[in-house]
């Protein structure tokens, strides 16, 4: 009789699109259409006046149909504000990095600075910018599912594998470019040239920390 | 009592969110109780029943866990959030409101 109740419920769910989100649903409804059944066999009803009496306190399931199938108006506009949030972060970034080529020109031009320093106060502007992008990007989810279907998922579990690889390189040259900011910066103030090298040392120990961390986290999942 | 059905559906998540606030508890469970509360005069669809816990998630009322059952089929369990327990709470108080003032009128 369990397959019977099962059959009836595989054959409700015929309309339905093949997700997680529905096979959950599936799942639950079954695990409670059965307890049901058992509960009223127990009680001294037959098999056959339980599951008549279980299918007909069902209802009409196609709502619940509905709403596996549709996505909420909240999510259009929810995606229209991360949009528009984009914009802003990418224009201002744009906008940063052509202020650090201004920079540069300003410091060795007008300001008649030290080579060394210029450089240093160049690739310090550009940092903000890039941190700013990555930032923005690691905050939101970077493949919008167009149905919640398991192909749909597979595409998203790629998606991420492949953005992870290329957030573990920026994350790399950001610290790499900070190293030889750092280096510079030190090396020309406190003028100990002599030692100031270690941080490359330092930096390659960092690198292998973050690769790790990388690696950690891949397991994880 | 089709009537009295009605005017009872549209109380179908507070109801929900009254059992959950006692303990974490599952469909078939939920119904039960209703059940047993109304001495068998009012029973949830399961149609009903799963449209309410679909809102409810999505309001952040409810959250859902699939259960660790050792025999039979698993059960997913649901469990009260704090604005799930606020709702209830300002639910429960309109409906109060409406209820002295339906009295009054009929």
């Amino acid at each position: 009789m369990d397959d019977k109740l099962r059959d009836r419920v595989e054959a409700l769910f015929e309309e339905a699109p093949q997700t997680k989100k529905a096979s959950e649903l599936k799942e639950e409804l079954i695990s409670n259409l059965t307890e049901k059944y058992n509960d009223l066999v127990a009680n001294g009803r037959t098999s056959e006046e339980a599951y008549n009496s279980v299918i007909a306190g069902i209802g009409d399931i196609d709502e619940l149909i509905r709403g596996l199938k549709h996505s909420s108006p909240f999510d259009q506009e929810k995606e229209l504000i991360s949009r528009k949030k984009t914009a802003l972060v990418v224009s201002a970034s744009v906008g940063l990095y052509i202020f650090s080529v201004i920079v540069l020109i300003v410091c060795t031009e007008l300001l008649r600075l030290d080579d060394i320093l210029s450089i240093v106060l160049f690739l310090f502007t550009i940092t903000i910018p890039t941190c700013l992008l990555i930032y923005h990007f690691m905050a939101q989810p970077s493949y919008k599912k167009e149905e919640d279907t398991l192909v749909e998922e597979f595409k998203e579990w790629n998606q991420n594998s492949k953005y992870k690889k290329e957030l573990y390189q920026s994350i790399n040259s950001i610290m790499w470019t900070l190293v030889t900011v750092i280096y510079l910066l030190v090396s020309f103030i406190f003028g100990i040239w002599a030692f100031s090298w270690i941080i490359f040392i330092i930096g390659a120990v960092l690198q292998q920390i973050i690769h790790l961390i990388f690696s950690l986290s891949n397991r994880k999942e | 009592m089709s009537i009295t059905s009605d005017l009872i559906r549209g109380h179908t998540e507070t109801i929900i969110l009254a059992h959950l606030m006692t303990k974490d508890s599952y469909g078939y469970e939920i119904n039960k109780s209703i059940q047993d509360k109304t001495d068998n005069q009012y029973e949830l669809k399961e149609a009903t029943l799963y449209s309410a816990f679909r809102r409810l998630e999505q309001s952040g009322y409810i959250l859902s866990y699939w259960g660790d059952e050792t025999t039979g089929a698993r059960r997913r369990y649901y469990t009260i959030t704090p604005q799930g327990r606020k709702a209830y709470e300002d639910n429960k108080r309109d409906w109060e409101e409406a209820k002295r003032l339906i009295d009054k009128l009929i």
